[in-house]
This record gives C-alpha cells, sequence and structure tokens, in this order.
C-alpha cells in the first residue's frame, strides 16, 4: 500500500467530474430522443443539461489547467489530463446537439412521423455513447476499439436514410421529412464525437494517435 | 552521424557485486544527455565508468568498451591521463580544493598538463573558463581569494569552470545541484543549456523532472540496466517500458 | 538518598576527580619549573655556540658541538626517516586494500613501541662495527628508524583524512599520479603531513638511546664529517650528568633548559596547526 501522490487527488477531483459531465450528457441525449419518440416537449429540460455541460467543461478545463500548472505532468497523467480537456468538449457537444433534437420535438405536426429510422439509429448512436462513456471512465481499450468500429455502420445507415428521404421527397409530410433528416443528421454528428472519445480513451492507454 | 562517447555492453562488479549490467548506448554529440534512475541503480557508477575515474576504486572492474572517437579508452595502451583529458568533470557536492584560490582552481588543470606556455595565456584562460561558467563577473576582482569563500552555487560554477579550463569535449556531471537551493540549481541547469553549444554533456540526475526540464535525450537506469533510452520529450509523454511509465509518474519507490 | 546528600557526594566526587586531574598534571610543571630553575641561567648566545668548558678551572663554554651535531642529526633523520616515512604513509593510505599495506601497518604498529636501544644496537651492528668506529650516519640511521613509523603513521592519518571527492577532483584533470598525490592532494594534506614531520623532528632531536652505541659524543669537534663520531644534547646531558665535575653539571643543566625549550616549542607550534586545520 502506498501513498497517494499529490496529482492523484487533483486526478481523482477531475476522474469525478468528467463522470458527471458523462452522466448529464448521457441523460440529455435520452431525454431528447424519448421526447421526440414519446412527441413530449422537453426542450427546456435539455437546454438545461445542456448549459449545465457547457459550465462543466469549462470546469474540467480549469481543473486540467491547474494541474498542469502545479504538478507538471507526464506520460500517462499527461495524456490522461490532455484528453480530459478534450472529452469535456467531446460530451457539450452531445449535450448541445441533444438540445438541437430535442428542439425539433416542436416541428412535429400533429399526425406524428413514421420514426422507425430515428429508433434504429438512436438505439445505435445511444449505445455507442454509452460504450464510450464507460471506456473512457474504465481506460477499457477493447471497448473503446469495439465503438470506432460501430461508426461505419451509423454513416452507412445514414446514407441509406438521407437516400430514402430523397426519394420520399412528396410522398412524405415535409414537416416529417425534414424532422427525420435533421434528427439524423445530429445522431451522426453524435456518432462522430463518440468516436472522438474512443480515440482519447486509446491514446491515453497507448500514446497513439488514431 | 558521430557519436560523442559510445557505450558497448559496458559490465561493471564491485568484488561479486554485478552493478553494471550490459549497457550499451549512444551519447550525440552537442546534447545534454541525462541519466536518471532511482538511488542505488547505478548511474554514478556508469558515469565514473566513461572517465576511467573508477580506475581509483581497486574492488572495480570493468569489461566490455567505451568508445571517444572510435577510440576504445579500456583498450591496451591506453592513457588514462588523457581519457581523463577528454572529459571534464563536476560532482554532487562542490569540491574546489579548499587550499587554493579561485584563480588557482581554475589554473590548476592548464599548469599541471602544460596547456598554456605563459602567464598571460594563463590569465587569459582562467579568465574564459570563468566567463563561460557565469562566475566571471561576481569574482573578477577577488581571484586570489580562497575558493572556501564562495556560496554553494558560485562554488559549483567554478568547479565547472575549473572543468571547462582544460577544453574537454564532453562534460561529466553527477547530480550537480542535488546540494544546491532552487535558485544556484536553476542557475547551474540555465547554464547546461548554453553549454551545450560547445560541448556535450551528460548529466546524473535523481530527479526526473530536472531530466525532463534540461535534456535532449535521457536513458533510464534500473537496477544496474539500461531500460528505456530516447528523446526527452518521447520519454516524458509516452514512454514504452512500464518501468520507465512508472519512474516518472513517481509511483517507484 | 536526600537530594541533599546527592548533592554533598557530587561536589565530593567532582573534587576528588578534580585534584587527580591536578595531581597528574603536576609531574610535567614540576619538570618544567625545575629544569628552568637550574638551567635558563645559564643560557646565552654564548652558551649556545662555545665548546664545552674543560672540567675544572676555565670559563665560560658552552654545548656549541653537541647543538650543531643536534642540528644535524634532525636534518639527516628528517632527510632519510622523514621521506622513507612519508612514502611509506602515502603507500599505506591509497593502497590500504593490499596485504602489504595491511601486514607494514601492523608491523609499524609495533614499532612504535619498540625498545629504542635495540634500534641502537641494530645501527651498532650495520654502520658501527663495519667502520670500526662510531659516526653520525649511524646515529641518523637509528634515529630514522624510530621516527619512521610515528611519521608514516600520521602522514597516512593526513592522507586517509582528505574526501574521497577531492581525490576525484584531482584525478578528473586528468593528470598522473605522482602529481595527483605530490602536487595536489599533498597540498590538501599539508597541515597533517607537517605535523607528522614534526612530530619526527621532536623524535629525533630528544631520544637518547638510539645515540648511546652509535654516535659516541665527541666533546670538541663541531662536525667531522659523517663517518666521524659526533655529539648531541641528549647525549651531552647524560655524559655531563654522570660526570663527577661540577662545571659539566651545570652545562648539563643549560643543555636540559635548551632541550625542553626546543620540545616545547615544536609542541606549541604542532598543537596551533592541529587547531587551524580543524577550523
Amino acid at each position: 500500500m502506498s501513498l497517494k501522490r499529490p496529482i492523484d487527488y487533483g486526478l481523482e477531483k477531475l476522474n469525478g467530474l468528467m463522470s458527471d459531465i458523462i452522466n448529464l450528457a448521457e441523460k440529455a441525449l435520452n431525454i431528447s430522443i424519448e421526447s421526440i419518440l414519446t412527441r413530449m416537449d422537453k426542450v427546456e429540460e435539455v437546454r438545461k443539461l445542456s448549459d449545465q455541460l457547457l459550465f462543466m467543461m469549462d470546469e474540467a478545463n480549469e481543473l486540467a489547467v491547474q494541474l498542469i500548472a502545479r504538478f507538471q505532468p507526464v506520460a500517462s497523467d499527461l495524456r490522461g489530463i490532455k484528453s480530459a480537456i478534450q472529452v469535456s468538449y467531446d460530451f457539450s457537444r452531445i449535450g448541445r446537439y441533444a438540445a438541437n433534437i430535442a428542439e425539433i420535438a416542436k416541428m412535429i405536426p400533429e399526425g406524428g412521423c413514421d420514426f422507425t429510422s430515428i429508433k434504429e439509429l438512436s438505439q445505435i448512436v445511444l449505445k455507442m455513447v454509452n460504450d464510450a462513456g464507460e471506456a473512457y471512465l474504465n481506460k477499457d481499450l477493447k471497448k473503446a476499439d469495439d465503438v470506432r468500429g460501430r461508426d461505419d455502420q451509423v454513416d452507412k445507415l445514414y446514407a441509406e436514410n438521407i437516400k430514402y428521404l430523397i426519394q420520399m421527397c412528396g410522398k412524405i409530410d415535409t414537416a416529417c421529412l425534414l424532422s427525420i433528416a435533421l434528427i439524423i443528421r445530429y445522431l451522426e454528428r453524435i456518432a462522430d464525437h463518440a468516436c472522438y472519445i474512443a480515440d482519447a480513451t486509446s491514446y491515453i492507454i497507448t500514446g497513439r494517435k488514431y | 552521424m558521430s557519436w560523442a562517447v559510445e557505450v558497448h555492453n559496458l559490465n561493471v562488479w564491485y568484488g561479486d557485486k554485478h552493478v553494471i549490467k550490459n549497457v550499451s548506448f549512444r551519447v550525440p554529440k552537442n546534447v545534454v544527455f541525462a541519466i536518471m534512475g532511482p538511488s542505488g541503480c547505478g548511474k554514478s557508477t556508469l558515469l565514473r565508468a566513461m572517465n576511467r575515474l573508477l580506475d581509483l576504486n581497486p574492488h572495480a572492474r570493468v569489461e566490455g568498451q567505451v568508445k571517444i572517437n572510435g577510440i576504445n579508452i579500456y583498450g591496451d595502451n591506453v592513457d588514462v591521463t588523457w581519457v581523463r583529458r577528454q572529459f571534464g568533470m563536476v560532482f554532487q557536492i562542490p569540491n574546489p580544493f579548499p587550499h587554493l584560490s579561485i584563480y588557482e582552481n581554475v589554473a590548476l588543470g592548464p599548469k599541471l598538463n602544460g596547456l598554456v606556455r605563459n602567464k598571460s595565456e594563463l590569465d587569459e584562460l582562467v579568465k574564459e573558463a570563468l566567463q563561460k561558467a557565469y562566475l566571471w563577473d561576481e569574482v573578477k576582482s577577488d581571484l586570489k581569494k580562497p575558493a572556501s569563500m564562495l556560496s554553494g552555487g558560485q562554488q559549483q560554477r567554478l568547479c565547472i569552470a575549473r572543468a571547462l579550463a582544460l577544453k574537454p569535449r564532453i562534460i561529466l556531471m553527477d547530480e550537480p545541484t542535488a546540494n544546491l537551493d532552487p535558485v544556484a540549481s536553476s542557475k547551474i541547469e540555465e547554464l547546461l543549456l548554453e553549454l551545450k553549444e560547445d560541448y556535450t554533456i551528460i548529466i546524473v540526475t535523481h530527479n526526473p523532472q530536472q531530466a525532463a526540464r534540461v535534456s535532449d535525450y535521457v536513458a533510464f537506469i534500473y537496477m544496474g540496466e539500461l531500460i528505456e533510452i530516447g528523446e526527452t520529450s518521447t520519454i516524458f509523454t509516452r514512454p514504452t517500458h512500464v518501468l520507465t511509465e512508472k519512474y516518472v509518474l513517481g509511483r517507484m519507490g | 538518598m536526600t537530594l541533599n546528600k546527592r548533592k554533598i557526594m557530587d561536589k565530593i566526587m567532582l573534587g576528588i576527580i578534580s585534584a587527580l586531574a591536578i595531581a597528574s598534571a603536576i609531574p610535567i610543571f614540576s619538570i618544567i619549573i625545575n629544569v628552568y630553575s637550574e638551567g635558563a641561567r645559564h643560557i646565552t648566545l654564548n652558551f649556545l655556540i662555545d665548546l664545552p668548558p674543560p672540567p675544572i678551572g676555565g670559563k665560560g663554554g658552552g654545548i656549541g658541538p653537541a647543538l650543531v651535531g643536534s642540528l644535524i642529526l634532525i636534518s639527516l633523520t628528517l632527510l632519510i626517516g622523514g621521506s622513507i616515512g612519508f612514502f611509506t604513509g602515502l603507500y599505506l593510505s591509497e593502497f590500504s586494500h593490499t596485504r602489504l599495506a595491511r601486514y607494514t601497518q601492523m608491523f609499524l604498529q609495533i614499532m612504535v613501541e619498540f625498545p629504542t636501544i635495540i634500534v641502537g644496537l641494530f645501527a651498532y651492528a650495520i654502520l658501527v662495527a663495519p667502520l670500526k668506529r662510531f659516526n653520525a650516519l649511524a646515529g641518523a640511521i637509528a634515529l630514522s628508524i624510530v621516527i619512521i613509523p610515528y611519521v608514516a603513521l600520521n602522514v597516512r592519518e593526513a592522507y586517509k583524512s582528505i574526501p574521497y571527492t577531492l581525490k576525484e577532483a584531482a584525478f578528473s584533470l586528468g593528470v598522473s599520479a605522482p602529481i595527483a598525490y605530490l602536487r595536489i592532494l599533498l597540498s590538501a594534506a599539508r597541515r597533517g603531513i607537517l605535523t607528522a614531520l614534526l612530530i619526527g623532528m621532536a623524535k629525533a632531536a630528544g631520544e637518547t638511546a638510539p645515540l648511546l652505541l652509535t654516535i659516541l659524543g665527541t666533546t670538541f669537534t663541531y662536525f667531522g664529517g659523517i663517518d666521524q663520531p659526533i655529539n648531541a644534547i641528549p647525549l651531552l646531558i647524560y655524559n655531563f650528568a654522570l660526570s663527577p665535575y661540577e662545571k659539566w653539571h651545570q652545562v648539563a643543566w643549560g643543555a636540559t633548559a635548551v632541550l625542553l625549550t626546543i620540545m616545547l616549542t615544536i609542541f606549541v607550534i604542532s598543537r596551533l596547526m592541529v587547531r587551524e586545520a580543524k577550523i
């Protein structure tokens, strides 16, 4: 049993902050997707979460800078701190996109739309975000590789759906068409950020760029 | 590419104890090359094997090669005093000769080795060495005073001037700032960064942060073995060996 | 025991110890006082230079030949014994790991206690007998043998007390071993070495037994050559004190005072040097 290094106290605090950020981002995303699928107005709530995420990202940045100034971190400590700055930004973007998705609920027409494609895609993306967050917190290299692997699937689904929407132009309610298009666009971007988070996780463990 | 020093399969024993185990590496010219490792890992022994100061220890046995300009200094027919003159050495506790004045401390080496022809050449050499060590301005009016009168940091710079006076190619430093206060230490570190333009500097340090600050290349020694060697920025951002990582993170010992 | 009783006991003990300490210092002080009271009045410049007076009658006289003889013997002894002792001490210090050094040191420590009359006998056997006469060289050799252990062991201490890091600094300048030891480190150890030589000098000035069988002790010759007899102050004191002549007894007292002065001076100088070195 050995004593904690001075930097370990700071790193623990940073990890706690990141854990909170991840939970918050996942919550925002879950709520926003659900609000679309159940046609509820959760815009206010998700916006609040997104703002909170921005604030916490700043906190994480500030803490990271302090750790660098005080402790001259090296090797995996350094890579971890650098990645925290990167990953907190990624999750704040996810929160922002979640708010964007929630806002689309207002656009949906009275009759509703066929959101099966969104259901399918959102399930994959939600899982990606979950896994990326877990991989990051547990420093799980395998899981991070896994997340990266699913990005192709997302891109494929996205392209297929866009093609389909173009074909359906005129045959579906324009509001529905636009809603679906925007939401799957946001989901695709969210998936990209999940990959960035996985990349950062691998970087912390191996030191290599991905 | 020419190297300042090449070490090939160096092994050192103190009696039966195997203290340096098959170490090989090459030091480029005009860099600061740090050797770091926990206490007792053999780094001071390694340094002294390079200028054959280890010969002074009757219980030390050396096998392997150390080459300067392609010449193996442990070969037959090699003049030990020539080897030692290729290096200047600075020690952990500043050790100017206490019974000599500041001037005499710097002048002794050149005088005994016949490097100058007359007093004015010697004066010039002493002044140059003290200037290079950034000590001249502080002592130029006190050259005759005994060296023991200087502060710790000044004494260490005097030792550096003494080493420089012999116009060596390589400067060996054994934890030169270990006994100095932080201000004096940073003065020495700044001096190193300037000296590397004209010399190759090999510095042993027990403080990885110091290695990170001043060196271009760093070698990590643990229990007499060379664990890892590389560019400083790489070693401190992504070390390859798990022991190196442990050491730079401060999780060793 | 009550507190008061303990205090009294403490004071009594302190008193006893102090008294004993003073008592042990009394002999040397009484010797000094005694010698100077008997001999100091004889010391004049002439006394130091002149030939000894005739046993009866005549006037003045001095210890000239003995003083000159002592000076010559001291010089020769320092030359021979001092240098052998110095290099031996240097060897003992720097090669202390060898078997030769270990045995030599042991042997020297024995020689310190060796009866000096036997040393004199040895010098007689090797130098006086072959030459068929007493001579100064035999005396110098005998004295050298006596001082070598002192000089060697003290020089060894002097070199051993040089911090190892200074030794490393000296050698790192790329000089050969002789230069390192004799030009750089000798300077660093000079206090100890000088002390060693002073001790040697004191012994050479004062030892009497080695002189009894070697130099004879000339009365009227200052210096006739190292293969000839010579005089020395301790020997003169011995001979004159044992003689039946009152005049010569007085001379002996004077000579004793001179010898004591020499010894005290050497003692004071070496003490001062040691104190300076400690700072």
